[in-house]
Formats: C-alpha cells, sequence, structure tokens
C-alpha cells in the first residue's frame, strides 16, 4: 500500500480509538475496539481526509469527524449481521454470535448514538442535516430491502438504485462533509459528493462479486451470503436477463431451499462471463468517478483518489492501469 | 436522495403502537406536542429494539429508522435535547446489554419530566 496512505490509516486509527476511550459502557467500548481491531479499509475516513484536502488544510476537527464516521460505520456492520444472521466478519465472529441477537442490537444502537452525538456536536447544520438525510435514506434502502427478501423480480436499474440507498449514500456522506467542513465551493463539495456515490456503487459491486467469487477465507465473511438471505445482486441479475431458465430457476428459491440449489446457483451466475459484464458495469462507475475527479483543481485530492480508484480497477484486471484524465 | 418516510411506511401506523397509558402520562406534563412527538419517536425507538423476540430484522430497522428521524427532528432545532434524549435510550439499553432489562416508559418519562422542569 502506498506509504502516505498507511501513515493516514495509523493517524485515523488513533484518533478512533481516542474516541473509542470516550464511550462510557465498558461493553460497548471493548466490543467497539474489538471490532475496529479486526481490520476494515477505513475509505469512508480516508475520503472525508481526502475531501477536505481539496479546500484546505486538515485539522484535528476533521479526523474528528472521519473517526465518528468510522464508528457510525460499525455500528451498522453489527446490526447488518445480526439481520443477515452472519457469524463471521473480516474473519473474526460477529458482535452478534458473541453475544446473542438482543445485546449485539444494544451494542449496536448504543455505539450509533455516540457516534450521532459526535458529528451533532461539530454544531454545523449543513453536515447535521446532511448526516440526519443520510440515515434516513440508509434505513429506508435497508428496510426496502428487508421487505423483498426472496423476491428476484427486481431489474438492473432497480438493484442500482438499492445500491445507492444502502452502500454509496455512506460513501458520498464523508465526501460532503470533507467538502464543508473544509470550506468548499459548493460546486467542488457537491462534486466530490459525487466522486464518493460513484466509488461507493463500484465498491458495492466488488462486494457483491467477492460473495459468489472468493472463499470465506480470502473475504472473511460467510460465502454466497447475500442469496442465502434472499438478497438478489449484480451477477445473478445479468444471468437472469440473459437466461430465462436461470431466471424461473432462482425465482423457484425459498429460504427453505436446499444448500446444494443455492450453491448451484451461485456457481452459474459466478461464470467467466458474468463476472466480466459486472466488473464492467463496476468500471462504468469507477470512470465516472475518474472524469469527475479530473475537475477538481487539488493535485493531493486528485492523485489520493485516483491512487485508490486504480486499485480498484487492478483488482479487477490484473495489471491493467488507469491514466489519470489529468 | 428525495424519498420520504411517507414513501414507504406511514409513521401515524407505528406511533399508534404506542400503549395508551404512555401517551396519557405525556400528555399530562406538556402540552408541547413537538416535545411529545419527540419522546414518543425515543419510545418507538425503545419499543422495537428491546422487543425482539418477533420479527426481529424488522424491528431493529425500523429502530433504526426512528433514530435517523429523531436525529432529523432534532439536531439543528435542539442538539441539547437530542443529547438529553440519546442518551436516556443509551443508558436503556446498556440496562439491557448488563442485566437484559427492558424497561424503559419510566426512564422516558422522568427524561421529559426533567426537561419540562428545566432540571
Amino acid at each position: 500500500m502506498n506509504e502516505k496512505i498507511i501513515i493516514e490509516i495509523e493517524t485515523i486509527n488513533r484518533h478512533i480509538l481516542d474516541l473509542i476511550g470516550k464511550i462510557e459502557d465498558p461493553i460497548v467500548q471493548s466490543e467497539t475496539k474489538r471490532l475496529v481491531s479486526t481490520g476494515g479499509k477505513r475509505l469512508r475516513p480516508l475520503f472525508l481526509l481526502w475531501s477536505a484536502r481539496a479546500s484546505g488544510r486538515v485539522t484535528d476537527e476533521i479526523y474528528h469527524a472521519a473517526a465518528a464516521l468510522e464508528l457510525l460505520h460499525t455500528s451498522s456492520l453489527i446490526h447488518d449481521d445480526i439481520i443477515d444472521q452472519s457469524d463471521l466478519r473480516r474473519g473474526a465472529e460477529t458482535t452478534s454470535k458473541l453475544y446473542g441477537k438482543e445485546r449485539a442490537t444494544s451494542i449496536g444502537t448504543v455505539l450509533s448514538l455516540f457516534a450521532i452525538e459526535q458529528i451533532a456536536d461539530l454544531e454545523n447544520d449543513d453536515i447535521s442535516k446532511t448526516l440526519a438525510e443520510t440515515l434516513e435514506f440508509l434505513c429506508l434502502g435497508e428496510i426496502k430491502q428487508l421487505r423483498e427478501r426472496f423476491d428476484f423480480n427486481c431489474s438492473c436499474k432497480d438493484y442500482i438504485e438499492k445500491i445507492s440507498h444502502k452502500t454509496a449514500s455512506l460513501f458520498a456522506l464523508p465526501c460532503k462533509i470533507g467538502g464543508i467542513l473544509s470550506e468548499a465551493e459548493e460546486t467542488d463539495t457537491e462534486k466530490l459528493t459525487q466522486i464518493g456515490f460513484n466509488i461507493g456503487c463500484s465498491f458495492q459491486i466488488l462486494d457483491d462479486i467477492i460473495d459468489i467469487d472468493s472463499s470465506q477465507k480470502v473475504s472473511g465473511k460467510d460465502q454466497y451470503q447475500d442469496l442465502k438471505s434472499g438478497v438478489i445482486t449484480l451477477p445473478y441479475l445479468l444471468l437472469m436477463e440473459s437466461d430465462e431458465a436461470f431466471r424461473e430457476r432462482i425465482n423457484r428459491l425459498t429460504p427453505e431451499s436446499a444448500p446444494e440449489e443455492f450453491h448451484s446457483i451461485t456457481m452459474a451466475a459466478s461464470s467467466e462471463s458474468i463476472l466480466e459484464d459486472t466488473f464492467s458495469i463496476s468500471n462504468h462507475f469507477l470512470d465516472e468517478a475518474l472524469y469527475i475527479l479530473s475537475t477538481i483543481n487539488s493535485i493531493a485530492t486528485r492523485e489520493e483518489f485516483t491512487y485508490l480508484i486504480n486499485k480498484f480497477y487492478k483488482n479487477i484486471q490484473g495489471d491493467r492501469v488507469i491514466t489519470p484524465k489529468f | 436522495m428525495n424519498k420520504s418516510i411517507g414513501d414507504i411506511i406511514n409513521p401515524d401506523e407505528y406511533f399508534n403502537l404506542i400503549d395508551k397509558d404512555f401517551i396519557g402520562e405525556l400528555s399530562l406534563i406538556s402540552s408541547d406536542s413537538e416535545l411529545q412527538t419527540d419522546f414518543k419517536v425515543a419510545y418507538l425507538i425503545l419499543f422495537f429494539q428491546l422487543s425482539l423476540e418477533e420479527k426481529s430484522e424488522k424491528n431493529i430497522l425500523l429502530g433504526d429508522l426512528f433514530i435517523s428521524i429523531l436525529t432529523k427532528r432534532l439536531i439543528c432545532r435542539d442538539r441539547k435535547l437530542l443529547a438529553k434524549i440519546m442518551l436516556t435510550i443509551s443508558s436503556c439499553h446498556c440496562e439491557n446489554i448488563l442485566w437484559k432489562i427492558k424497561c424503559y416508559k419510566r426512564e422516558l418519562l422522568k427524561a421529559m419530566k426533567e426537561v419540562v422542569t428545566g432540571e
């Protein structure tokens, strides 16, 4: 990894640990510390810092906001794992596995309220409104997903709308907060928000691919968890569009279907051609992010986001190197 | 990003789930409907998230949704009140984490009295 980013992540981690130290409940504090120490890419805090850098210097207040966002993200993972009935996250046991569903719910909520308060304490109305809207957007997306479990009549357009609710909004948020905190021009803040949004869409699509394509050991999660939870993702949808027999087969799936059927359907959706098509759509979002990035003046911000975007491209197509448009 | 809660669920439907006794107690304290609604939303967060026996996934998400609604209602209007209500919600959840105690009506009522009397 880029040395500069490693140093940045170390600084972020120090701020996260400092913030965790302020959580009053000892169980919530120790569990949050455990979860944070299991890894994570710290993408949301990094996005906030890189966005802030577009217009000014990175202050302690900005690091504080970045750490709070990471804790907000961590709290959402605790609840996600209960809902998805996952036992593993980043190769470690989930909070619900360790504490049971009821206590894990409370741990997630206490952490989420703590993180929201940290951001509210910034006393910035624009940030407060953005945070509140994003949280609502996120919850509505999750409720919609829950309501539509095992309802596989979904188009690719519906899918993109869904991931813009549940993932991309939480990538757009740090970019917007970074822009606001550094007092960037409104147009620049909007551009940064769009960059975060597009990378967020790509990130979710890549996560969908990992869910069906890698072993549990690599991803640190249970495999094809999405389908087992009745959630349809892009590779399945692409195959459904071109293969009517597959569509009929997937539409017959129920929570009671045999594990072999889930496995067999997933194998079909993880064929090379389907994965290539899925990668192409992810690339489209990365291209869009790069294009918007090319209109940002700050060299540091362009370099940092471009580095990450290229990592996403490289993950996709081996040695492919994208030339930044600046 | 313009969808409102009304597009997906009707909040009134969930407000109706609040115990009538509790609403009665609230109305004796204050006629300030904004404050009552703030505490009703807090009640719903705890109601959904501390009642996980059935349909727990949905209850977790509804609790989270009402957290977002509470935040939206208060984060610009009254941060002090938001902090007070969030502290009360957190304390109730902490009781659940440590002792599996799920009481929250009395705590919310106490917090609301404190807000009204300025304690």
